[in-house]
């Protein structure tokens, strides 16, 4: 009888703890993404796709995190792409598989992810369609400063990596309240316009971007007045021509440019006439936007780059080159883990004509 | 024979030019005592308005003898660049052209105009080869084409880059005049100013087209040859203006009805009626623009809207008449 007494004692005990794994597996990691949404993994997610559009500064920001080399299986390939500055965070990144642009669930169930990055623009596009064939997308915006370090923190969890989460996070608070301060006292409000310069067939087409987004935050948070903000609440980059940008009457234009060419836009609109007479007659400053491997006005780790760049721009005399340069290298040395003479090598170089 | 004087709309066309000159987004409407004191507002005016509204004029005028001339060549007064098929066959090539090479404008002119050929002779092709040969086979011929060229564009703007090369074609598909300026004019206005010289030239041999078969042979008019010389001209010219200008609806389709209301529709009058009265559609849509909003507006969007409204006005017309 004591035998069948302790048979059954084990059995149970045996049943027990299997439904309590079971259980603990099938809550083990509980992500709330930016719809705020719960998605469940019973384990850690060891095979990540990033899909969608704006997939380099996706990218960017999971390899904020040690654990991406191993745990991302595809990116999915779009423009401005990031693969240069990857390869020198992850030597292994150019064997990385790509996805091509626009792959839709077939393409992304083919690597068997355990959960698919997206953005949020992109549930109708392909998220449902992830849904539909039992994949777990999670959603994150970076849109503005608010919602990078929630998205930052959502990027943590899934990489099983709360800690860098949080070592971002400070990172960025504690420069960006750094530069507050520093501009407390700093009373001039200038007219500040960011302007993206695209060249086509040998002519310039000017845009401006929205009012909600991270751009035109980023110059109100530093007390300029984004003069184009009441004009441009469509949803995209609206194109301007000359008249509208002279009667904004800026003080200072920031020139966007996705290639990298900022500089020599700035010397080629000096050299028309128009611009030229606009530059001297209202004393104007046009100063290029930083680019390294991307611009620092997107929704990019760089963000804060992009910030303490505007800030430069207004305030000089507060915040040096030499500050702007000291962030620069902490930046990709505490974030990215990037060794002081290649951050020098590689970036730094790269900067020079753009913040002096 | 309706003898509406043709001098209400040249003074209406210097009016318009005087006032786009003078209205802008930089300080509204300026008068001369503001003009005369303002170099930076001298600069605009010469650098950048007058460039584009000698642009409004070469595209409204050139897309508005393009269609004049289809209508009569085809005896169709629904036959027009955008209708036959041509216009998405050259927004096809100058895409193809830009996706190419994107820094220089004349692989882009090229490219549109071997598509907008091609268009064309395909059209004219199918066309024959329909049963029952009318007016609607042509249209019919046209729509098959204008799709497959669509289509064609489709993959292109697929594989565009969409930051760089995407915003800028479907931006140039929309129809816009705001990278105008004095280099474009040089490279657009000469080639298209010749082409409707030829065509005003031979627009008596282009009225005779509105004849049947056998009065043109009567004549000893070789209607294949010409035909084929009036329609390469007319295409030339449409996708010289398109190159540059995108795809700018309704001007060749509308337009030329206006004239023949107003004209009526000897090509002698109808003809140069259509250009003044396309230079003023166009040079007062693209006023809008530019003015309206701190936008551009895409000059197509405003085009469309227009025409739209008075393709609407010239039905309801018709059928009071009838």
């Amino acid at each position: 009888m004591a035998k069948k007494i302790v048979l059954f004692i084990i059995v149970v005990l045996l049943f027990l703890s299997a439904c309590v794994s079971n259980s603990l597996q099938d809550t083990a990691i509980v992500i709330n993404d930016a719809f705020g949404q719960e998605v469940s993994f019973s384990k850690a997610p060891t095979h990540i796709v990033v899909a969608g559009k704006q997939t380099p500064m996706l990218a960017n920001f999971v390899y904020l995190f040690n654990e991406s080399s191993e745990k991302i299986s595809a990116i999915e390939n779009r423009s401005q792409s990031s693969n240069q500055f990857l390869s020198l965070i992850d030597p292994s990144f150019p064997e990385k598989l790509t996805l091509e642009k626009g792959a839709g669930a077939e393409q992304i169930s083919a690597f068997e992810p355990d959960t698919v990055i997206l953005k949020t623009t992109m549930k109708e596009q392909i998220g449902n369609q992830l849904n539909d064939v039992g994949l777990k997308p999670v959603y994150v915006s970076f849109e503005t400063i608010d919602e990078i370090y929630r998205d930052v923190r959502i990027l943590g969890k899934i990489l099983e990596d709360r800690d860098k989460s949080e070592v971002i996070i400070n990172f960025y608070e504690n420069n960006k309240n750094t530069i507050d301060l520093m501009l407390k006292d700093s009373q001039i409000a200038s007219r500040v316009l960011l302007l993206q310069i695209s060249e086509s067939e040998n002519n310039y087409v000017y845009s401006v971007p929205s009012a909600s987004w991270l751009q035109t935050l980023m110059v109100e948070e530093l007390g300029g007045e984004p003069v184009w903000k009441n004009d441009a609440s469509a949803g995209g980059w609206m194109e301007v021509n000359i008249e509208q940008i002279i009667d904004w009457q800026p003080d200072i234009i920031m020139v966007i440019n996705y290639q990298g060419q900022s500089p020599e836009m700035i010397r080629k609109l000096t050299e028309d006439a128009v611009w030229n007479q606009f530059i001297s007659s209202s004393e104007i400053e046009l100063k290029p936007f930083p680019y390294d491997f991307q611009s620092w006005d997107q929704p990019d780790p760089r963000w804060i780059l992009g910030y303490a760049s505007i800030a430069h721009f207004l305030h000089p005399d507060v915040i040096t080159v030499d500050i702007l340069s000291g962030l620069v290298i902490d930046f990709y040395h505490e974030l990215y883990g990037l060794d002081l003479n290649m951050i020098n090598d590689e970036i730094i170089s790269l900067l020079q004509s753009q913040i002096e | 024979m309706k003898k509406t004087s043709v001098l209400p709309v040249v003074l209406l066309l210097f009016i318009l030019i005087v006032f786009a000159s003078l209205i802008g987004r930089y300080q509204g409407f300026v008068t001369y005592k503001e003009l005369s004191r303002n170099s930076l507002l001298q600069q605009l005016i010469v650098m950048v308005r007058l460039p584009r509204i000698v642009l409004s004029l070469v595209v409204g005028a050139g897309l508005a003898v393009s269609g004049i001339v289809m209508q009569t060549v085809f005896q169709n007064s629904l036959a027009d660049p955008g209708i036959l098929g041509i216009s998405q066959a050259a927004g096809f090539g100058a895409s193809l052209g830009f996706l190419l090479f994107p820094t220089t404008r004349i692989p882009i002119q090229l490219f549109a105009f071997i598509s907008g050929m091609i268009s064309l002779v395909v059209v004219l092709r199918l066309a024959r080869r329909i049963e029952n040969q009318n007016r609607l086979s042509l249209i019919f011929a046209g729509i098959a084409i204008s799709a497959f060229f669509s289509a064609g564009l489709g993959i292109v703007k697929y594989l565009a880059d969409p930051l760089d090369q995407l915003p800028s074609i479907v931006f140039w598909l929309l129809g816009s005049l705001s990278t105008s300026d004095w280099s474009a004019v040089v490279q657009i206005a000469p080639l298209s100013i010749v082409c409707m010289a030829i065509l005003y030239l031979l627009r008596w041999r282009i009225n005779a087209y509105s004849l049947s078969d056998s009065v043109l042979y009567s004549l000893g008019i070789d209607r294949n040859i010409e035909i084929y010389l009036i329609l390469g001209i007319s295409v030339l010219l449409t996708t010289t203006i398109i190159s540059f200008s995108g795809l700018v609806g309704w001007v060749g389709l509308i337009v030329p009805n206006v004239a023949r209301l107003a004209f009526g529709y000897d090509m002698r009058k109808s003809l140069p009626a259509s250009i003044l009265i396309g230079a003023i559609f166009v040079l007062f849509s693209d006023t809008l623009a530019r003015v309206l909003i701190a936008g551009e507006i895409p000059l197509g969007i405003i085009t469309a809207f227009l025409g739209a409204l008075i393709f609407i006005v010239l039905i309801l017309n018709n059928r009071s008449r009838a």
